[in-house]
């Protein structure tokens, strides 16, 4: 099929090539003996468009016909379902109304075009049709923006009680994320405690973050709600997970935050796409220097048990990194032991 | 009036003429050629940006002469590419469609069309126009630092914009482009003022409000909207420049980089983006306005008939005023604003879509039974139309959070702004081009070249711009280097060449229109005094105006511009000067005399109206 539709460009291709050389051709005419045709050229630009027109159609629906897999990216999150509907129904509406203005403008120029048509039809205004035209939009405009509300509303509806918190921070050219321990809360974060290893800011006057721990890839469980607080330690970038609708900016000084829930695990998506080589991927969206176009990060979605196996295997980074025992402060001194002890036989059975 | 210049002197008679004239005519001309010179320069950036994305894996050393240590191993370096990304939407968007499009009609157009001598005044003007030079020399000059031209995107948020350690384009580079920001705001300020005062103020006799034309209706508005916006972008350059230099923080927080933390403290990027986008917004109607006026006129003079709701045009324009100013953070629904002024933002950003629609239904109606000559510019007009309906309509989506999720920052907004504002302006431009150039240099573009260029441009630019909406749909973020480190953004490499190939063909195309208007200058049809049987003013002066636009006494305007096909009269056009009391065979009931007091500016020795 697709032979059918080259075809088609190839007819077009060759067609507007043979009118440009008459073009020119007729240039060079008219610069040798200053020819006068302008009655030919207002037929011939009249023809051009139409034939603009319908070839454009053609392509735009041979396009869209004839193209494999899904326009936007196969969608794995709950709210998702809502801006997919939410593209499609506005689709629907811009593409009636792209097709009858589109179609009027090129039929109108070449019905109208000077000689074929009488005179011009001296009409200046119609108050009854421009009153027509300016409510028929407002309200179609007004039930878009409801119905997207109605949506938008739904996406961001307050957090419920059993959410999964996971923070995210973005630095040039990285994402690192950091998971609550077996408190489910995580430590506070504080951009002066930046450093080499502790790269993530955490505050080690806040007990609570003692067990958090910080893992390369992020693993989420399916179907539980996940809140992704969003942080930036230097410029602004954005989390980015085309699979699962989400997009919110990280803003160096400020906490944002996104939640979402995932229906399908990795190993589903990959039979859901037919793409063995599937992975979800998370993108930095908001321009944050040389290396923006490569700050990936591979998120896991697995079922719960899988998921639970492989958050019992982690260690806090604490456990990790005993020699910041130093910078804990006197009242978590005991907690922050009693971790990094906890720890220590799965650190040494790991190596 | 052209006698008060110093005659014996030719140096300093060639310099008052062509340099630092104060004549509109010839600071339009200025303003042409500043805006061909950056429009090829922007195309030619992103054509390098399309080398780049059409083919990420090529070798690209054969640029290497060109550009220099910016190619290593083959490779465009990173930095560069956004610096090209940066600098072509920088120069696209305030060299080329601000001041180069404001700049050339507002000076051609505001005077000769309401019938003044010249702008109010015409020294502020000239003034206007060299600091508009000077702000391109400074853009121009950060083009060869060494650390590179800014980098950070046209709205150069920091801190990525405020911190070299963040990005190498955001030492010297960024410096230089704020300081050409500054001289570009005062420049657009300056010119704004006047053509304002110029609009109210020297309109000739029975020049009222209600029978200017669109084109100037267009240029009067977008004046009113730069003058409100363009000092808050102009504010938060100081600031961006304030803690660049002296370690405020305005818009800086919490910053870790270089391998130590910064003191910035209680700043936010978020106040930045706000302040950036009250301009960035309007900033898209400054650049359309001036095309939907021109458009107007075109489809009008064309269609030989006259335009369909002269004033639903002027409160759609007026409407589009006010609210372009209430729309700005739609560009900030995933920000982490709260989600509440989303839906207002939203809410406001549909409405604004209304005056739009109505302004694309006027010209199909005007289009209907009409007599279409198509001229060059009618086929410019028209295609503004097909652009800015299809990239009107994307505009739907991206206003509507709801989707914006999924589309914000991917090369679907690249396509939809690309068509409604850069090809819809960038086409009112050329329309207008086409149409005056006979009042610039008193000669006619050839209108065999002008197809050419039309049809080349018009399909390219639909194959640049319309695929470019499915890049954007699989998610293809935009100023990315490279879609091919994540799997999910690598589906469309046959359309990212397709795209790459057009542009390079559209590129290609505008020569044909660099060499017809070189040509044409000097070579040129003679056009006469008006070659298409228009009504408004400026075809009642000589073929080329002098200093001054008309000799003797001003002209009076006794109707409204549109008189094209009126019934009963003898040709299908009537131009503004003709009096009722000339063509009686053609008045309407609605023509009777009435007694008004519309502003007058009798001087010179000026009959009185004898109209009525
Ligand atoms: C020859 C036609 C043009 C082509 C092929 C073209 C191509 C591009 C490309 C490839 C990008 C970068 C996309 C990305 O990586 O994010 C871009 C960005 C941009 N272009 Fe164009 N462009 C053209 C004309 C214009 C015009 C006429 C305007 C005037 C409004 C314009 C305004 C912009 C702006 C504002 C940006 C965004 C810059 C930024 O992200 O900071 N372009 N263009
Ligand atoms: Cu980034
Ligand atoms: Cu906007």
């Amino acid at each position: 099929m697709k032979v059918f539709f080259w075809t088609i460009a190839g007819i077009v291709g060759i067609s507007l090539f043979y009118v440009f050389l008459k073009i020119i051709a007729d240039y060079i005419l008219y610069r040798k003996n200053e020819i006068e045709s302008k009655e030919d050229y207002n037929y011939l630009n009249a023809v051009l468009l139409i034939s603009f027109l319908v070839t454009g159609l053609i392509l735009f629906f041979g396009y869209n016909y004839f193209h494999q897999g899904p326009f936007l990216p196969v969608n794995a999150s709950e709210h998702g379902v809502y801006v997919d509907r939410m593209f499609w129904i506005t689709t629907a509406i811009t593409g009636f109304v792209f097709l009858l203005t589109q179609i009027l403008l090129f039929y109108f120029s070449y019905k109208y075009a000077k000689g074929k048509s009488k005179k011009a039809l001296y009409w200046k205004n119609n108050l009854l049709i421009e009153a027509i035209w300016f409510s028929v939009p407002t309200v179609a405009f007004v039930v878009l923006f409801m119905t997207g509300n109605y949506y938008w509303n739904a996406i961001n509806q307050g957090v419920s009680e059993d959410v999964l918190e996971i923070e995210i921070l973005g630095e040039q050219f990285n994402w690192r994320v950091r998971y609550p321990g077996k408190d489910g809360k995580l430590g506070n974060y504080n951009f002066h405690y930046i450093d080499g290893i502790n790269a993530m800011g955490l505050d080690l006057r806040d007990t609570n973050g003692y067990d958090d721990f910080m893992p390369v890839q992020l693993h989420l469980p399916r179907n539980k709600k996940v809140m992704l607080r969003i942080r930036s330690r230097d410029v602004i970038h954005s989390v980015y997970i085309p699979n699962l609708r989400v997009k919110m900016d990280a803003v160096p000084g400020m906490l944002t935050r996104f939640s979402f829930i995932p229906r399908y695990t990795t190993e589903e998506m990959k039979e859901i796409t037919n793409n063995p080589d599937f992975n979800y991927e998370i993108a930095c969206a908001e321009l944050c220097g040389r290396n923006h176009f490569s700050m990936l990060l591979i998120l896991v979605v697995e079922d719960e048990n899988d998921y639970q196996r492989w958050y019992n295997k982690q260690i806090p980074w604490l456990a990790r990194n005993s020699e910041y025992l130093v910078n804990v402060p006197a009242p978590g001194k005991e907690k922050a032991k009693l971790i990094i002890e906890a720890f220590s036989g799965k650190i040494i059975s790991n190596l | 009036m052209e006698v008060t210049k110093p005659k014996r002197n030719k140096l300093l008679r060639f310099i008052f003429t062509y340099v630092f004239s104060q004549d509109h005519k010839m600071i339009a001309k200025q303003y042409l050629f500043t805006a061909i010179f950056w429009a090829l320069l922007g195309s030619l950036f992103s054509v390098i940006m399309r080398i780049q994305l059409g083919f990420p894996d090529a070798d690209v050393s054969w640029l290497k002469p060109v550009l220099g240590r910016w190619i290593q191993d083959g490779r465009l370096d990173p930095e560069f590419y956004l610096s090209m990304v940066t600098i072509h939407g920088t120069i696209m968007i305030f060299f080329v469609l601000t001041a180069g499009l404001s700049g050339t009609f507002s000076n051609l157009l505001i005077p000769l069309q309401i019938g003044a001598r010249d702008m109010a005044s015409p020294f502020i003007n000239m003034l206007s126009y060299w600091l508009f030079f000077i702000s391109g020399f400074i853009m121009f000059c950060s083009l060869f630092l060494s650390t590179g031209p800014a980098a950070g995107g046209w709205t150069s948020y920091p801190p990525l914009s405020a911190l070299p350690e963040a990005l190498r384009g955001s030492g010297g580079g960024v410096t230089l482009w704020i300081i050409s920001m500054v001289f570009f705001i005062v420049s657009t300020l300056l010119g704004g003022l006047n053509y304002i005062t110029t609009v109210l103020n020297l309109r000739t006799q029975g020049m009222y409000m209600t029978r200017l034309p669109l084109t100037v209706w267009g240029l009067f508005f977008t004046a009113i909207l730069g003058l409100v916006s363009f000092p808050v972008l102009f504010s938060a350059m100081l600031l961006l420049l304030s803690d660049r230099t002296l370690g405020t923080s305005f818009f800086l927080s919490e910053i870790y980089i270089g391998g130590r933390p910064l003191h910035f403290s209680g700043g936010s990027p978020i106040l930045f983006e706000h302040l950036f986008w009250f301009l960035g917004h309007p900033e898209v109607y400054i650049a359309i306005m001036p095309a939907f006026g021109i458009t107007s006129e075109v489809i009008s003079i064309f269609s030989r008939k006259p335009i369909f709701g002269y004033s639903a045009m002027v409160v759609s324009f007026f409407i589009i005023t006010i609210l372009s100013a209430l729309v700005w953070a739609h560009h900030m629904f995933v920000s982490g604003m709260n989600p509440f002024l989303g839906s207002v933002f939203s809410l406001t950003s549909f409405i604004i879509a209304v005056p739009s629609s109505v302004k694309v239904f006027n010209w199909l109606a005007t289009l209907w039974k009409g007599s279409i000559e198509f001229t060059p510019a009618m086929l410019f007009a028209i295609g503004m139309v097909s652009f800015f309906i299809t990239g009107g309509l994307t505009g739907l989506f991206v206003a509507n959070p709801a989707i914006d999720i999924m589309v914000h920052d991917t090369h679907f907004v690249v396509a939809h702004f690309h068509l409604v504002m850069g090809s819809a302006a960038m086409f009112g431009f050329i329309c207008g081009v086409y149409h005056w150039f006979p009042k610039m240099f008193g000669r006619l573009l050839n209108p065999q070249l002008g197809y050419l260029h039309f049809w080349i441009t018009f399909a390219g630019i639909y194959l640049i711009f319309f695929p470019m909406h499915y890049v954007g749909m699989a998610g293809f973020p935009r100023r990315y280097y490279s879609f091919t480190i994540f799997e999910s953004f690598s589906k469309y490499y046959d359309l990212n060449i397709l795209i790459s190939v057009a542009a390079f063909a559209t590129f290609g195309g505008q020569l044909i229109f660099i060499y017809n208007f070189i040509h044409s200058m000097y070579r040129g049809k003679t056009a006469g005094r008006n070659p298409w049987r228009a009504n408004t003013l400026e075809w009642t002066t000589e073929p080329v105006p002098g200093h001054g636009n008309w000799n003797g006494s001003l002209p009076v305007v006794h109707r409204w511009p549109y008189d094209y096909s009126k019934p009963g009269a003898k040709e299908d056009y009537i131009s503004q000067t003709v009096p009722y009391s000339e063509t009686m065979d053609s008045n309407l009931p609605e023509d009777q005399p009435r007694p008004r007091g519309g502003k007058s500016n009798i001087k010179e020795g000026e009959k009185k109206d004898e109209d009525f």
